[in-house]
This record gives C-alpha cells, structure tokens and sequence, in this order.
C-alpha cells in the first residue's frame, strides 16, 4: 500500500509539472519572447539528453572515452546523426548506429 | 489513454487563429487529415518506442528484482510516465527511502516538464482547457521531441496537431508499459541486454537530426549536449534542466547574431 501512495504521489507531483504551464497561460497567448525560444526547447533538450545518455547511461568499460562517454556510442551517435541528416529519416539512426555500437563494443570501446 | 478525435479548433499554435484553422462546419478534408496526421505520428514515434525498449526492460527488470509492491512499481510506467524519474523511485524504494525523499527525487528529475508544458500550451493554444490538461497526461521527452520537430518545422493545423500527438502517445505509452510489464514478468530469466542500451540516445539523436535546423537550434543543441556533464555534476538529477538552459540561451545569441 505504501509503494501505491509513493508512485501516486509521485505521479501528482509530475503531472502538476506537466500542466504547471497550461494552466498559467490557460486564457492567454504564451507571452512573444517566451515564444521565440520555443523552437529551441526541441534541440536543447534532445542535445542534452543524447548527452546524459551517453555519458551516464552505458555500461562502463575500460575502453577508450570521449568526453566522459565510451568511445563506441558516441561514433556509432555521430554516424547516425551524419545519416539521418542526409536521409530525412529518424529511423535510420538505429539501423545504423546499433551495428556500429554492437561492433564497438565487441572491440572493446 | 485515448486519441480524442477533434472538433473545431479557432486557434494556430500562437493562440491566435491560424491560417488553417477553419471556425463553423468541419472543412471536407479534415477526417483524412486527422487519419493522415495520426497515423504519421504512430510512425514518427515507432523508432523512438524501439530506441526506449532496452530501457524499458531495464526498469522492468529492476522492478522484478526489487523488494517492493511490483504491481505498484509496473504501475509507474503509466502513472509517472518518464522512465529516469521512475527508475530513480523504485531503486530508493528499493533502499528503505521515506516518500518525501522519493516524490521529491521525482518532482527534481522531472523539472523540464515544466518547460514542455509551455511548448504544449503553444501546440493546443485553441483547445479547451479540460482537453489540454488531458494532453498533457502522457507529456515526455520522446513526445515532446517527435511533436516538436513535427509542428516547429512546418504549418499544422490544430486537428493534425491533436490527431499527431494523440496518436503518438498512444503508441508510445502502449509500448513502453507493455515492454516494462513482460521484463517484470521475466525479470531474472532476461538476457543481458547491456549492449542494447545506445538505442535511447541513438533513438533520440535520429529525431534530432531528423529536424529543421538554423544557426540557433544547432547551437541549442551543441551546447546544451556539452553542457549535459558538468551540469550533472553541479545538478546532480536537475542536470538536464540545468543543460536544457543553457542551450536555450546559446541558442538564443546564436539567432541573434545570424539576424
């Protein structure tokens, strides 16, 4: 019962967070300046997490690193970004950066 | 969850009418549309769903493995729906941790939800408020990164909007609470999935490069991504706001100084 009322608190607590800004531009327009940097938000967001994964996210090894993330995730990332930038197609990014990471890490990186 | 099927939005993404908002009678086209907009966005949101699995079944096999209410723990995946912030729960749980220090860990990871929401009151500036408040239910980093790079890159109107994110959603939200159900389930007879795991940022970097880009938002990028270490380090679980900021504001100076 008491993990029930932590996952429900914890789930309240989110989506009030969800909705924090819904609701505080509910009968008005989101303000121009704050407008201007929404386009951003996307790219930010996805930069930081792509970081955060790969820096704090794969399984450690004693292969080489860049920048604090193992060195086959970040080429097999950089490959993908590289390939869907050319094709338009987000799903490529898996097709080609998972044989890459596999391989990689059977090396050792 | 549902995809609620659209009325009549007088509003663009500004909140102001938009070129292809139409008021009264439902234009011809607008069920094709919205068929067409949700079905591209069960599609758009397919790799995602795949590059987030592995996770899932980590978190899945983590429950299994747990002293706690598994029920309650799978309960999560739908309820708090954003897998850091429910993984980070069931490993304290897991450790004795009191609720304060639970929900608060939670309420600190997912911060950027905040922001998020003031992209959502943009997209459905034109909808009614219970309807927003429903859609910002299932609001998560993949979501919001399919859906931005879909409605910031070209003009939508607020039924495509509606039926893109719903059905995206949807899709997603199925997947993720399915994938996490079977490794519960399974949980000790898994295979190790270790080598899976660059799936979610190569997931998440193909939306990325998928989208529109100018000087700003590649700025965004970059600098939010090298911010994204020493951010943790300061921020520990606030980090990816802390980063996520400090792309916004490069961003900002960057478009700035190209205009």
């Amino acid at each position: 019962m008491t993990t029930w009322l932590i996952v429900g608190a914890a789930a309240v607590a989110s989506y009030l967070l969800r909705i924090s800004m819904l609701v505080a531009f509910a009968d008005r327009p989101v303000p121009p300046a704050l407008a201007r940097r929404l386009p951003l938000l996307g790219p930010a967001a996805l930069g930081a997490l792509v970081a955060g994964a790969l820096t704090g996210g794969m399984p450690a090894g004693a292969g080489p690193r860049v920048a604090g993330a193992p060195l086959g995730p970040v080429l097999a990332v950089v490959l993908a970004l590289v390939v869907v930038r050319r094709t338009g197609r987000a799903g490529h990014a898996l097709l080609v950066g998972l044989p890459v990471a596999a391989l990689t890490a059977a090396a050792g990186w | 969850m549902t995809t609620t099927i659209p009325s009549i939005s007088r509003a663009g993404p500004t909140g102001r009418p938009g070129p292809d908002d139409a008021g009264g009678a439902p234009p011809d086209g607008e069920r094709p549309s919205a068929r067409r907009s949700a079905i591209e966005g069960a599609r758009a949101i397919a790799p995602v769903l795949a590059g987030v699995a592995p996770f899932a079944v980590v978190i899945g096999a983590t429950i299994g493995a747990a002293h706690v209410d598994r029920l309650a723990a799978w309960a999560g995946s739908f309820l708090i729906c954003a897998g850091t912030a429910q993984l980070t729960a069931v490993q304290l749980l897991d450790r004795g941790a009191g609720p304060v220090a639970v929900v608060a860990a939670v309420v600190v990871i997912n911060a950027r939800f905040a922001l998020y929401s003031t992209a959502l009151a943009r997209w459905f500036a034109g909808e009614p408020l219970h309807r927003r408040l429903l859609l910002a239910f299932p609001l998560i980093d993949q979501l919001y990164a399919v859906c931005s790079a879909r409605f910031d890159g070209r003009p939508t109107s607020a039924v495509e909007r509606r039926a893109f994110y719903g059905a995206a959603a949807v899709v997603l939200i199925t997947g993720w609470t399915a994938v996490q159900g079977a490794a519960v389930a399974l949980a000790g007879s898994l295979p190790d999935t270790a080598w899976l795991r660059p799936a979610a940022p190569l997931a998440l970097a193909g939306v990325l490069a998928a989208g529109h880009h100018d000087r700003g938002t590649v700025a965004a990028a970059l600098v939010a991504a090298a911010a994204a270490l020493p951010a943790a380090a300061v921020a520990g679980q606030g980090g990816p706001v802390l980063a996520i900021s400090a792309g916004l504001g490069a961003g900002m100076l960057a478009g700035r100084s190209a205009s």
